[in-house]
């Protein structure tokens, strides 16, 4: 059994990448996959955080390269979710720490044992990129709906066309305001699809449920009635394989549905109370 | 050797602004003021002939790209205009030089690439180079003879990269941050990043040429 490397980059950054690493970690081992994510955004490590692990980090990636401990021993394991493991980045060192052939070893080792192996990338296109997709196969390239951030896509769509481990990658959409689409002030999915040329795996909506479950240390997929949440499990069904047709934003928005969303939450929650 | 003390005792500052200063006096550090007031020097107001000459070409709203015809619903508008244009063009004198030049990417090896340039890359050649793809911001295609492009031309593409003003760049859509043939440069007219360019199965090609010293797009199509 051999699992599937996939590293998670995009070239500018604060678009989402660690955000998108630790959600669809979270949902494809709710759905019952083996899930292994490594951070390799050495010095400035977030992955961490996001899963509320900063406390249990005993060994980092540098330490299993440096053979003071087994690949083993610094997996953490995460709170909630048995088939989730982390190998977290060092702190206090660099990426200069690590080279492609080491890294890539470590994705090796860990294809073995997991069913998904999912790699954290920096910002950039320097060292931490170049070895973030040392070991990988293939990528999911995560973008906002931004000139800047489409640019940097682009470039980093080049770099990863250019390498020939990478069989296939896929864009992701985060942060994207189907208010302001609407209103012609932010790019499309179509825009963004059209200028990158690329295959779509998902569309994550903008919402502010990130930055308190950043706070907590809670992965948003965790949260059934978030919008965002459930992007993101679409998004690791559609890596798993099924086909889940992308979230109709101009149905969310009505006044209806939200009235509706409104009221089913209330009376859940008075059911609740009852029993 | 002399051994230069690092506490902050022994610190000194040279400065000339009060806020510094009482803030080192509250701190007990040794601080120097300079006496004098320095005169900034004085700066040239114009600044050299081929530097100017160089901005401009870059810069200047003279040679800014001049669309043939910004409405292509009208037919016969566009048809007169590109005449115009074929008539300044062929009023020149026959001079063998010049003969040589336009037909110069004719004689060239042509560099042949059959995928989208992405932002980042670059392409140069001695001679043609032919592109069946995009080519996205932030990509340069640098050819000594013609550039042709089949999508659409968003990059920079240099034409002629040795001096030659009879080179051509040609695409299904002209969209170019900045288009150089020989020696002359041009940009596209300031706009908004959004609405992007809509890739349409409706294109008519386009071609970039230098006229009377500046750099014209005009649409090529059937002449009967």
């Amino acid at each position: 059994m051999s699992g599937r490397v996939i590293v998670i980059t995009s070239g500018k950054g604060g678009v989402g990448k660690t955000t998108t690493n630790a959600n669809i970690g979270t949902a494809l081992a709710r759905a019952g996959k083996k899930v292994v994510m490594v951070d390799t955004d050495l010095g400035l490590r977030n992955l961490d955080l996001l899963l509320g692990l900063e406390n249990r980090i005993v060994y980092t990636i540098v330490d299993v390269v440096e053979k003071r401990c087994k690949l083993k021993q610094a997996l953490v394991k995460d709170k909630k979710n048995p088939n989730l493991c982390l190998l977290a980045a060092a702190q206090t060192r660099d990426k200069t720490a690590v080279t492609e052939e080491q890294l890539k070893d470590i994705c090796d080792e860990l294809k073995k044992q997991f069913d998904f192996v999912l790699v954290d990338c920096p910002a950039g296109i320097e060292q931490g990129f170049q070895n973030a997709v040392a070991g990988a196969s293939e990528a999911i390239v995560v973008t906002t709906p931004e000139m800047s951030a489409v640019r940097d896509a682009d470039r980093i769509i080049g770099l990863l066309e250019a390498k020939e481990e990478i069989k296939s990658y896929r864009l992701l959409i985060n942060r994207y305001r189907p208010n302001m689409v609407a209103q012609k002030d932010m790019m499309s999915q179509d825009e963004v699809v059209q200028i990158l040329s690329a295959e779509l795996i998902g569309i994550i909506p903008e919402d502010s449920g990130i930055i308190t479950s950043t706070n907590k240390g809670e992965p948003i997929v965790n949260d059934e009635n978030s919008l965002a949440g459930q992007a993101y499990r679409n998004v690791a069904q559609r890596i798993i394989g099924e086909d889940v047709p992308l979230i109709d934003f101009a149905q969310e928005l009505k006044l209806t549905t939200k009235v509706k969303k409104f009221f089913s939450k209330l009376l859940k929650n008075n059911k609740e109370k009852e029993n | 050797m002399r051994r230069r003390s690092v506490s902050r005792r022994r610190l000194r500052m040279r400065t000339s602004s009060q806020t510094t200063l009482d803030a080192a006096t509250a701190l007990d550090i040794k601080i120097s003021e300079f006496t004098t007031e320095m005169e900034a020097p004085a700066f040239k107001t114009e600044a050299s002939p081929e530097i100017e000459n160089a901005l401009n070409n870059i810069f200047g709203d003279n040679t800014e790209l001049a669309e043939e015809n910004n409405n292509s619903d009208n037919n016969i508008q566009l048809l007169t205009d590109a005449d115009e244009s074929e008539q300044t063009i062929e009023n020149e004198e026959y001079n063998e030089e010049t003969e040589n030049l336009k037909n110069e990417p004719e004689n060239l090896p042509t560099l042949y690439i059959r995928k989208t340039l992405r932002s980042g890359q670059s392409i140069s050649s001695d001679g043609n180079i032919s592109v069946i793809g995009d080519v996205n911001p932030g990509a340069e295609i640098i050819a000594k003879g013609d550039v042709t492009v089949w999508g659409v031309l968003s990059g920079i593409a240099h034409a002629g990269s040795d001096g030659n003003n009879y080179t051509k760049i040609r695409a299904l859509k002209l969209n170019p941050v900045q288009i150089r043939i020989g020696n002359i440069y041009a940009r596209r007219p300031d706009m908004p990043n959004i609405p992007y360019i809509q890739k349409s199965s409706a294109y008519i090609p386009e071609e970039a040429l230098v006229s009377n010293g500046s750099i014209i797009i005009r649409k090529i199509h059937q002449e009967n």
